[in-house]
């Protein structure tokens, strides 16, 4: 299959997946599990661009949140000081990503790929230090002390989509449609990346560095690109996190929550394009049935990513295409064998 | 005379390339025994593969009658030495303790220091230097340190991956020299080389790997005589 | 004048105790290639235990010090034979093993939350008083952490250096296959460095909380200013390693003074990165850290 017809097989998938979502909230009306659905869609979301980034461009960035908190906070202090609408400032948002990504993939990603970890990680949690432990107040109003950029609580009540005013008592579906609108934006954009030309430069450079630095494909140049494409997408999903919750704060920051989205890119797989759907929906039961055994959220992330980067490296997805290979492996040799006997049978 | 090191059907090769396609070959004590074959057919194969550092796909390789034990460490210990390829010094230690570290299966430090001192008998260059980081050494000097590390196992037989690699003839010679040296204590020696020319007067046996099989095997008037069939094999 | 030498004073014990927290990561590094991300963990278990060697089983000091090294050890230990070696020999080992001991932190750390729950406790093993040299107050802590920390480095110092223990654990490092073609147990190399590494973090984490206090997640910043260190030095490089954890707690000391103690971080950050776009492989590093 050439590669636009692989393409073209993935955007048709991404259309399915498409107008299942979109038909959900007819089956699926209780509150709680719409909420849950547009979580999950936040998420995977990251996930799918994290992805691009990790298992096909070859960044290990251990900072896709900054990205993510870029676009909320763009989106929440845009809106807390100056009431500009969401509508306005997701792009915005995801534009300020873009730019952090394009600074800090300048400065870092020539550097050996366990280095880039390191300072991602380092970058992010500088900046999560840095809004915590902020202490001049910016606004003083009466008593409450509060900081330009937020501190552990963060912004809330700032704009959101406006749904109440049309919908009404329907406006998480507005909500509901606004958030499938984002994943389905970045699940086309990622699908674009890995099998279009980007994608197909960083097979070959994977597939052999030294060729491909010889017929001029500079490898940073295209990391960089793929970071700053990343970061537009994540960003984005951090305004449409900001304005769906009317919350951004620091805790987004947090190892846990980087970890947790981390799960579902290693459970899913990382070399493949449907992983991190896939291990979105692991994640997102697992967590929902282990809330009925108190507060184990953190051990199971903990014990899903040492359990999976042990057992199953590949993910799910890459676990089901090794059974698949080895399945199409041994009807070949079966019929090899019979074309062996054959022969022997002639020659006899 | 018993072989020292037997070699049967020996099958190995790296993930799903087979390289050895099922080499048998017997080394006497004594003497310096030759391997050699063109560039890229198996000869350092077989020797990773008998040193343990890859796992045998199927054969046997036994050793002083003894079938050997699995992994390079365990094998080391039975007295089984290998120079690799390219030296593979310690390269941040300086030369002694890279000699030091041949020693490590040792216990008894005096003997320990005594074959440090033979080493420095036959490479007195490597005394010069014994305080000198390897990778500020030449060529010549390091395959030194190599063949001083295997020494100081203190083995009576050592496995060496190509010493002319990459060296000018003059020193060449010299090591050759110091091997031919060695093999009067009763050391037996086994050498791989691309080219025989470089071991035909210090070699009493020879075999020649070709394509992962043993091709042809002889003593040095073998090799004397059978001019073109090599040929055919290392291309003139 | 006296600015200068509480600088000096609080400088040097901070970077005594980020040495004690870098030279560990910098050995692992070193020897496994591993960036281990439980290190900060490793810091955290050993503080607990001599925390509940004093406050549950009534232990003595000295006592309680040495359980808590042991439990650094063991939980190094129990990393190496759980996770770590069962994913040394894969292709992709240099990523995964970050994600798996992230796993193992973050799984460890909720552990330690749910057996001591969030209060931050005071680390009893401390040295209390101060006293004066010149216009100074200086904390005995202060005088033992140095002490403790030097002695450390020292004692595994030597052991790299004049052991054959120690030459065995660097040819590793240098070059492993042909330190197994010298009868060397690469397995087991790697599990004595993890231990290493898991004692002398519990040492840093008993320190660390002594001045600060327990929380569970007490780690993540040594951690995080272990792995800078180890950067800015040159992966792998343990006398380095040390030289930047003093060098960078004398600066962090400074900018605290100066500044706050929020920018000590950041500005440190700062730092390195300039450091690392000047220097690739770090200041005294040696390995192929760009790629084309």
């Amino acid at each position: 299959m050439s590669r636009f017809d692989e393409l073209q097989k993935h955007l048709l998938y991404a259309l399915l997946l498409f107008v299942l979502m979109a038909i959900l909230p007819l089956f699926v009306t209780q509150r709680y599990l719409l909420g849950e659905v547009i979580t999950f869609m936040l998420w995977v979301s990251v996930a799918l661009q994290w992805n691009v980034l990790m298992g096909h461009a070859g960044v290990f960035s251990l900072g896709q949140m900054l990205f993510f908190v870029s676009g909320s906070y763009t989106v929440a202090m845009l809106g807390s000081y100056l009431g500009v609408s969401p509508w306005l400032s997701i792009p915005l948002g995801a534009a300020v990503a873009a730019v952090a990504a394009l600074v800090i993939g300048v400065a870092c990603l020539r550097l050996a790929p366990a280095y880039v970890a390191l300072l991602t990680f380092a970058i992010g949690f500088m900046i999560l230090t840095l809004i915590i432990s902020e202490s001049e107040c910016y606004i003083t109003t009466g008593g409450n002390c509060l900081t330009f950029w937020g501190g552990t609580n963060g912004f809330s009540q700032f704009p959101d989509f406006g749904f109440r005013q049309w919908l009404r008592g329907s406006w998480l579906l507005g909500n509901y449609f606004t958030v499938l609108g984002a994943f389905i934006v970045s699940l086309v954009s990622s699908i674009v990346v890995i099998h279009g030309r980007l994608g197909l430069a960083f097979r070959a450079m994977s597939d052999s560095a030294t060729y491909a630095a010889s017929r001029g494909i500079n490898r940073t140049k295209f990391q960089i690109t793929a970071f700053v494409i990343t970061a537009f997408f994540t960003g984005m999903t951090g305004g449409v996190h900001a304005a769906h919750f009317r919350f951004a704060g620091p805790s987004l920051l947090e190892l846990s929550t980087m970890m947790f989205i981390l799960a579902m890119v290693i459970v899913g797989g990382l070399k493949s394009t449907w992983g991190p759907v896939l291990g979105g929906v692991f994640m997102m039961i697992l967590l929902e049935v282990a809330k009925s055994f108190g507060e184990v959220r953190n051990t199971l992330i903990g014990l899903v990513l040492v359990g999976f980067v042990l057992l199953l490296p590949k993910g799910v997805a890459g676990a089901g295409s090794s059974i698949l290979a080895a399945l199409g492996r041994s009807k070949k040799m079966q019929n090899t064998a019979g074309e062996e006997h054959d022969r022997q049978a002639q020659n006899a | 005379m018993d072989p020292l090191l037997s070699v049967k059907q020996l099958v190995s090769g790296y993930r799903r390339l087979r390289v050895l396609q099922g080499v048998s070959m017997d080394v006497l004590p004594g003497g310096i025994t030759a391997i050699i074959g063109p560039n890229g057919h198996g000869k350092s194969t077989l020797l990773r593969t008998i040193a343990g550092l890859m796992p045998a796909w199927s054969g046997t390789v036994t050793f002083n009658g003894k079938e050997l034990p699995v992994g390079a460490p365990d094998r080391a210990r039975e007295g089984l030495v290998l120079v690799p390829q390219g030296d593979q010094l310690f390269t941040g230690m300086t030369v002694e303790e890279n000699l030091l570290m041949g020693a490590y299966t040792r216990k008894d430090a005096s003997a320990i220091q005594h074959t440090l001192s033979e080493v420095y008998a036959l490479f007195p260059r490597l005394l010069e230097r014994r305080s000198q980081r390897a990778n500020s050494l030449s060529g010549g000097e390091r395959r030194m340190v190599g063949i001083g590390r295997g020494m100081m196992a203190d083995a009576n037989f050592m496995m060496i991956d190509e010493p002319s690699l990459g060296l000018a003839p003059l020193i060449i010679e010299q090591i050759y020299g110091a091997l031919k040296k060695l093999t009067t204590g009763g050391r037996t020696i086994l050498v791989v080389e691309e080219n025989p020319s470089r071991v035909a007067h210090v070699a009493s046996k020879f075999y020649l790997v070709d394509g992962g099989y043993m091709a042809w095997n002889g003593n040095a008037d073998d090799l004397a005589v059978s001019g073109n069939l090599l040929k055919t094999y290392l291309g003139g | 004048m006296d600015a200068i030498l509480q600088i000096i004073i609080t400088g040097l014990t901070l970077g005594a105790m980020y040495a004690l927290a870098s030279v560990g990561l910098a050995l692992t590094y070193g020897t496994m290639g591993m960036f281990n991300m439980a290190h900060g963990v490793f810091m955290t278990v050993g503080a607990y235990s001599a925390y509940a060697a004093v406050a549950y089983f009534g232990l003595a000091f000295p006592v309680a010090l040495v359980t808590g090294l042991a439990a650094g050890a063991a939980i190094g230990a129990v990393t190496h034979l759980l996770v770590v070696r069962h994913m040394l020999k894969t292709e992709g080992f240099e990523i995964n093993i970050i994600v798996a001991t992230a796993g193992v932190a973050i799984l460890s750390e909720d552990l330690i939350l749910k057996i001591f729950g969030a209060y931050p406790f005071r680390q009893p093993l401390q040295l209390d008083g101060t006293f004066r040299v010149g216009g100074l107050a200086v904390t005995y802590q202060s005088v033992g952490i140095l002490a403790a920390a030097a002695a450390l480095v020292g004692v595994m110092t030597w052991i790299l250096t004049q052991t054959r223990f120690g030459l065995a654990i660097r040819a590793t490092a240098m070059n492993r296959e042909a330190a197994m073609l010298m009868g060397v147990k690469a397995d087991q190399i790697y599990l004595q460095v993890l231990v290493i590494a898991g004692l002398l973090a519990a040492a840093a984490g008993i320190m660390i909380s002594s001045l600060a206090t327990l929380s569970p997640q007490m780690g993540a910043n040594p951690l995080l200013r272990a792995f800078v260190i180890c950067v800015v030095a040159g992966l792998g490089s343990v006398t380095g390693a040390g030289f930047a954890a003093i060098a960078l707690g004398l600066f962090e000391a400074a900018i605290q003074y100066y500044y706050g103690v929020r920018y000590g971080f950041p500005l440190m950050l700062a730092l390195v990165i300039i450091v690392l776009i000047w220097k690739p492989a770090g200041l005294f590093g040696q390995q192929d850290v760009i790629r084309s």
